[in-house]
């Protein structure tokens, strides 16, 4: 594809992601999802109650210090401990089948044949094997990857330290080009109906060839949520200067914000997988 | 779903899972957490109170008191006594809550004028958290206090005595003097004092250096120690005992050459020589010894200073010069010093006759040092020069002049220390133009705008005076002393004004 091509695709899918925010139901999965990290974050705010404390406590202590036990200073930690749990349990362990259930729903939407979000759930189930598969050793690879590139930024680099802004910034960037190559596993997965290696093999070979929008697609959306996350950086400066609850309330903010990010990047990939497949 | 339930293997999951949860404990982290929360929000409402300036009402007290008074019920100190499945970290960081908690409580009542009230919940945090040195110290002291303002002042001298007796001169080390603890035995000494009774001040100044000498000796050469020392010093400053006070600096200096900058003894010893004691040899030897030993010490600039007020005492003309001109030239960064030597520069001209070369030395200041002291001395002082010698037009020149320059800090400068200062001088220029309305006009601006500022009560005096002596207004005259006795009962012009009032009282018809 020459540039002028990519260009017009990358609009062509934004107009057909943005277009499907009127279906409602497309969100569901997301939502579904949203609520499941709305409930993680409701369970950490209450880690100090019985009996889930006995469980809580040890695990708190063992994901940052002794001092997110005391309040407010719990509330400095929250929004690395719900990115930790997020990040380590949720989104490895089920995370996958959500995107796979949306994928379904949003195929069904552009081809005109729309699928109720518990039968997009249903058939996403059927590949839950591969999907969950191919989403932990894409999840490997980034967790990997960034904990070297985090160790030669501040032992061999000597610059995370010192500038955490500009260290934060340049692991977004690298996070998405390890993504970018699994971008379409899912879609390859419940559309496909491949299976892992092939899945793998169609991802990989369609994000080379259209690399840079693939890229962007994800990149654009995504600057949201790096928004939001630096603004979470200040914790210890939001609690001081308005009160431990903004924390809550801009996490759950940040839920939302990543449905609609997360909204909007299936719906892309998923239209401009469809369209290469069908072209 | 029906078979996982019914499952054996997941029965016995559950079990174990149950077994876990139930043997795990948190050993009070829970408690620790919820009583944080509480104090958090009870702090957060009370911060509230302090930074409000207006009236308090007495509901926004109850309900900031009611929020600690719910922290110390949920969780009462003989609880967590009896609490064993506390770990012994967070047993003493929720007394610590708890013991804050009634702390501030009777803070509140404090402030709110409730004595009675205040003085229970202080002995409260004393019988319920006595081993918390740090808060229940801190109550003990706050009790001493309230008894102070109550006037029951034979309570406040056995709680501060209970004080001395109780509680180490040091926080956690002898490293860290209390400075709260070792300024006692002088602060009852001096209350006494201000209150007149010199006997029972005699016998604390006393009792105080007795007890301070024993903390030098038993804790030498720590911080505790000089900080002791250093009290020595005050008290014997208090009861101008000067030798003693030069004695005790002797040994703080030399106590003070591990630690803190001993120049500060030694400054503090040649002042004492020279304006106390009147040897002004001892006194330049000192400075001197100061200028080799210490070259680094920012205390330099005003030892060159009290070299050069010293040679203008003895009449030292060029010596004296030749030290204010050191001042200038190598402790700039010294403002207050090089204003004063400059002050004292444009002086030793006058002093010498040469009015020309003072006048300009004089401006000088006025040009280099604004908003310092002495600037604001000068339009006066060149008033009152020409005033002196008789030049009268040079002198109403001179008078408008000054209020022209007080005047235009007053405006422009509203509410700040530079116009109280301004306006002082404004008073203090009428008075020397014996403007006797204009003066008293000015002194009752300044009580009015500036109510509590130091300057009050000798404003008040003065405008006592003025009423009395030369506007032969006695009634106003007895209310300004009346006013100087009702704002500081215990202050030195209290007495020489109640003096005044008896005196008028008994003059009228």
């Amino acid at each position: 594809m020459d540039l002028v091509a990519r260009v017009n695709a990358l609009l062509w899918t934004w107009i057909q992601s943005l277009r499907s925010v009127k279906r409602i139901s497309l969100f569901f999965p997301f939502l579904l999802f949203a609520f499941l990290q709305g409930g993680l974050v409701f369970v950490l705010l209450f880690f100090y109650v019985s009996p889930i404390s006995s469980l809580l406590i040890p695990l708190i202590r063992r994901l940052s210090q002794e001092s997110a036990l005391h309040y407010p200073q719990f509330y400095f930690f929250l929004p690395g401990l719900f990115s930790k749990v997020n990040g380590w349990i949720l989104n490895p362990i089920i995370g996958w089948l959500f995107i796979g259930t949306a994928t379904l729903m949003f195929a069904g939407w552009y081809r005109e044949r729309p699928l109720s979000t518990g039968r997009a759930l249903a058939g996403a189930f059927r590949f839950i094997g591969p999907l969950f598969v191919v989403g932990l050793a894409e999840w490997m690879v980034v967790r990997i990857v960034m904990r070297l590139f985090g160790l030669l930024s501040t032992s061999v680099w000597h610059w995370g330290t010192q500038s955490p802004r500009l260290f934060m910034l340049t692991g977004f960037f690298l996070t998405i080009v390890l993504i970018t190559p699994f971008a379409y596993t899912s879609a390859h997965i419940v559309l496909g109906k491949r299976g892992i290696l092939g899945s793998l093999r169609g991802s990989f070979d369609l994000a080379r060839r259209n690399f840079g929008l693939t890229y962007i697609l994800f990149a654009i959306p995504s600057v949201l949520t790096l928004a939001m996350n630096m603004v979470l950086q200040d914790a210890p400066i939001i609690v001081a200067r308005t009160s431990p609850t903004m924390i809550v309330v801009l996490l759950f903010i940040n839920i939302i914000i990543t449905v609609v990010v997360n909204f909007l990047i299936v719906g892309a990939l998923t239209a401009f997988y469809l369209r290469t497949r069908e072209s | 779903m029906r078979r996982m339930v019914t499952d054996r293997r997941f029965g016995w999951l559950l079990m174990g899972l149950a077994l876990l949860v139930s043997c795990a404990r948190d050993e009070g982290i829970g408690d620790r957490y919820r009583a944080e929360q509480m104090y958090y929000r009870a702090s957060k409402l009370y911060q509230t109170l302090q930074i409000d300036q207006g009236e308090i009402s007495s509901e926004r007290f109850g309900r900031i008191r009611e929020s600690f008074r719910r922290i110390i019920e949920e969780y009462p100190a003989s609880t967590l006594d009896q609490t064993e499945e506390y770990d012994e970290t967070v047993r003493q960081e929720l007394f610590r809550i708890t013991g804050m908690s009634q702390l501030n409580l009777a803070d509140l009542f404090t402030q709110e004028g409730q004595i009675d009230s205040a003085i229970t919940a202080y002995r409260k945090v004393l019988s319920g958290y006595g081993h918390q040195r740090s808060l229940s110290s801190r109550a003990q002291y706050s009790l001493a206090l309230v008894y102070q303002s109550a006037d029951r002042w034979s309570e406040a001298v056995t709680a501060f005595e209970t004080l001395l007796e109780e509680y180490p001169p040091f926080r956690e080390t002898p490293q860290q003097p209390d400075e709260i603890i070792l300024n006692i035995p002088g602060y009852v000494a001096s209350t006494y004092l201000s209150r007149g009774d010199s006997a029972m001040a005699g016998q604390y100044f006393q009792k105080a250096h007795d007890f301070l000498s024993r903390v030098t000796e038993q804790w030498p050469q720590t911080p505790t120690a000089r900080m002791a020392q250093n009290q020595i010093v005050n008290a014997y400053i208090i009861q101008q005992r000067w030798s003693s006070a030069v004695s005790a600096l002797e040994r703080l200096a030399a106590m003070s050459e591990e630690g803190d900058d001993p120049a500060d003894a030694l400054f503090l010893m040649a002042t004492l020589y020279s304006e106390r004691l009147g040897d002004f040899d001892r006194a330049m030897g000192i400075y001197t010894d100061m200028l080799q030993r210490y070259p680094d010490s920012d205390k330099l600039g005003r030892a060159v200073l009290a070299m050069g007020q010293i040679h203008l005492q003895k009449g030292e003309l060029q010596e004296a010069r030749g030290a204010f001109g050191r001042v200038i030239e190598s402790y700039s960064d010294d403002h207050t010093a090089c204003a004063t030597a400059q002050y004292a520069l444009a002086l030793s001209y006058e002093f010498e006759g040469d009015w020309e070369k003072a006048l300009n030395e004089f401006r000088w200041v006025l040009d280099n040092y604004p908003g310092s002291r002495e600037a604001f001395a000068v339009p006066n002082h060149i008033f009152e020069h020409y005033r002196q010698y008789g030049e009268q037009e040079l002198a109403q020149t001179a008078y408008r002049q000054a209020l022209r320059t007080y005047s235009d800090i007053v405006t422009k400068r509203p509410g700040t220390p530079q116009a109280l200062q301004g306006q002082w001088h404004i008073a203090q220029a009428h008075i020397l133009m014996q403007s006797w309305e204009q003066a008293a006009a000015a002194l009752e601006q300044l009580v009015q705008d500036y109510p509590q500022s130091q300057q009050v009560l000798p404003a008040l005096m003065s405008l006592g005076e003025i009423y009395e002596l030369y506007l032969d207004r006695i009634d106003q005259a007895m209310g300004a002393y009346q006013m100087v006795v009702r704002l500081a009962p215990r202050n030195p012009y209290a007495s020489i004004a109640a003096e005044h009032v008896d005196r008028l009282q008994k003059a009228l018809p």
